[in-house]
């Protein structure tokens, strides 16, 4: 029997668990590989073959144009809009400008990669499906998240339990946001 | 015993000694959140005298803004004075903690991993009450907004030439960019928070400030990235912030202001004194809370070496200024620096300054000295006095007397000067106050991430 799309969810109790079942799942045609750990973990990161962030080069951008604009409005209102005399200091003068476009370059890079953080993990967010499912985030578990595209059912049983074998403790699904939460706590998932 | 094999066991020694006890995951983390679930004895007093401290500070501020700053002890030729004093000890107090984050954090200093978030609250709440002083000084506080370049119809903008619009650029960057990478700290550990909080309505509070935090793979990647980004552009606003505000004094002509070595002092003063502010706060919240496994005698050792250090160069600032004073030969320069201040009427804060932050801190080359809380305290606190008293003779000794012995006028602070500064010490701690009862002050995820690393370190 070939199923529609289903997502899941396997808890493990250590890392080392956790970064020997990411192959096997990758083995078995698992889409949309991900895990969660409770602290950072290059190795997870390499085995996942994450890519590296964009978010700085946007963030270069960002701050070089607000760094630009806090120089062009220093520059405008002193030579153009008001030219004032205070102090028979000069109009133009590069030295008293940087200062504050210094300052605005570094606000840019600040804010811009605060905010593309945000929109890359479009957050904030405060109900995601992994929060629905059971233990989730209760104690210090690493879970490793993944999708079959339409497998099989006695596929998906062979994979269940080379993750068990592997130490997984336990392996729910994991339900679209509009789903009854229910359905998980109430045994829907397989544990092992 | 090799002579290889001694480094190497120093090594681990000292590392293990970041973190004692509690060797689990779960026992740190459960550990470390039990300040959240319940309040000590001691909070709630604590909560009632900082908070009616604070009122005094809003009734004070009322006060002024009704009846202008001529209720503040400022006469001419001592036009800043109390208020700009203050303002100059808060920013300063403000720098140890993007110090202790952001540099440390960029040179692989793992012992920041306990204190950084105490001491990056610390910076937020200094910063605030820093910036209340300007804000009054202005005079008419509501037209503050005359400060940013907005198109008016007057077409009048900021007098970008002037260090004191700089001080606006500076502050407020370096507030905003405390904020975003304190809070930036405190998302994964929300989130930890969230999933553990024992009734709904934490779980929805923390949730909320969790942003939805999930700690998956993809978004620790993204996180360490931002993090590391903002802790590289919050390491030059260390230097940066400081360095600026000395510019207010060092471009003006005034004997005792007019000074090239006030950018390196005034960073270096301000480290000093948020140094002694961390200590002074982290001491009595690690005995309360019985926090010694994790904020360990060596943290106290490290921070210590940064005050000797710190202390080190401020001295040295002190001899260069009157060096500089005595080598350019100018006679209202050398006045200032001999007469006015080493024998004249500022004498107490000159010598003060001199014993409480250069002399005391050198204590603390005994190695018995920085791991005993108790001296550090009282020396923090000692150090703390110094710095203020540094700013205060900085500021007013200099324009009591400056050019023309017939403006000499001595300065005495009114009642509404000391009402203020009493006032934003208790905002000051009113917040830390808050900020200790709900918010988790030890990194939780930071610190297991150390607690990793050395059993990692350990095994290997």
């Amino acid at each position: 029997m070939t199923l529609p799309e289903a997502r899941w969810m396997a808890r493990f109790a250590t890392e080392r668990d956790l970064l020997d079942a990411i192959p096997i799942v990758r083995r078995a045609g698992a889409t949309d590989v991900d895990a969660a750990t409770p602290v950072e973990s290059d190795a997870v990161l390499d085995s996942l073959e994450i890519r590296r962030s964009r978010i700085p080069t946007a963030a270069f951008f960002a701050a070089v144009g607000l760094g630009v604009g806090a120089w062009w409005i220093e520059w405008w209102t002193r030579n153009e809009s008001f030219p004032s005399d205070v102090g028979a200091r000069p109009n133009v003068s590069s030295w008293a400008d940087l200062p504050i476009v210094f300052e605005s370059t570094v606000l840019g890079v600040a804010v811009s990669s605060f905010v593309l953080l945000l929109v890359a993990l479009r957050l904030p967010r405060l109900r995601h499906p992994w929060f629905a499912v059971a233990q989730f985030g209760a104690d210090d578990a690493c879970w490793l998240a993944w999708a079959e595209p339409h497998a099989s059912s006695s596929r998906h049983a062979d994979l269940a339990a080379e993750l068990a074998a592997l130490g997984a403790t336990t392996i729910l699904p994991v339900l679209p946001d509009d789903a009854e939460p229910d359905a998980v706590e109430n045994g829907a998932g397989s544990s092992l | 015993m090799s002579p290889a094999t001694v480094p190497a066991d120093v090594d681990e020694e000292s590392d293990q000694e970041l973190l004692t006890g509690r060797a689990r995951h779960e026992d740190l983390a459960e550990r470390l959140l039990e300040p959240l679930w319940s309040t000590p004895r001691w909070m709630k007093p604590a909560l009632i005298v900082t908070f009616a401290m604070t009122l005094m500070l809003v009734g004070a501020v009322l006060y002024t803004m009704v009846s202008g700053i001529g209720v503040w002890g400022n006469r001419i030729p001592v036009v800043w004075a109390f208020a700009i004093t203050n303002f100059v000890w808060w920013i300063g107090i403000g720098h140890a903690g993007t110090f202790i984050s952001a540099f440390l954090l960029l040179l692989e200093q793992k012992w920041r991993a306990s204190i950084n978030r105490f001491a990056e609250a610390m910076t937020i709440f200094a910063v605030m009450q820093a910036a209340l002083f300007p804000l009054l000084h202005l005079g008419r506080p509501w037209y503050f907004y005359w400060l940013v370049p907005y198109p008016s119809t007057m077409s009048i903008w900021p007098q970008f030439r002037s260090a004191l619009t700089w001080d606006v650029a500076a502050i407020s960057t370096y507030f905003t960019v405390s904020v975003l990478f304190w809070y930036l700290g405190l998302v994964p550990d929300f989130a930890v928070a969230r999933d553990r909080a024992p009734t709904k309505a934490r779980r929805l509070v923390y949730g909320v400030f969790a942003l939805g935090w999930r700690g998956s793979a993809s978004g620790w990647m993204r996180y360490r990235t931002v993090y590391a980004l903002l802790a590289g552009v919050a390491a030059p606003l260390v230097v940066s912030v400081h360095s600026i505000v000395s510019m207010d004094f060092a471009t003006a002509q005034l004997p005792g202001w007019h000074s090239e070595i006030f950018p390196p002092f005034f960073v270096a003063g301000a480290i000093l004194s948020g140094l002694a502010m961390v200590f002074l706060l982290m001491l009595p919240v690690r005995r309360l809370y019985r926090l010694e496994e994790v904020i360990t005698v060596r943290h106290l050792d490290m921070l210590a070496r940064f005050t000797l250090v710190t202390s080190c160069i401020v001295g040295y600032s002190y001899a260069a200024e009157a060096y500089n004073a005595a080598y350019g030969g100018d006679v209202f320069e050398m006045s200032q620096i001999f007469s006015t201040r080493a024998r004249g009427p500022f004498a107490w804060a000159f010598w003060g300054t001199i014993v409480c932050n250069v002399l005391a801190p050198q204590i603390l080359w005994l190695r018995r000295a920085r791991r005993s809380a108790p001296f550090l305290f009282a020396l923090s606190f000692a150090v703390q006095v110094g710095m203020w008293v540094e700013r205060f003779l900085i500021i007013v000794a200099s324009q009591s007397r400056d050019f023309l012995p017939s403006s000499f006028r001595t300065y005495t602070p009114s009642f509404i000067d000391g009402t203020i500064l009493v006032g934003t010490l208790g905002c000051f701690l009113f917040l830390m106050l808050l900020f200790i009862r709900y918010v988790p002050f030890i990194p939780i995820r930071e610190v297991q991430r150390l607690q990793r690393s050395l059993a990692e370190e350990r095994s290997a």
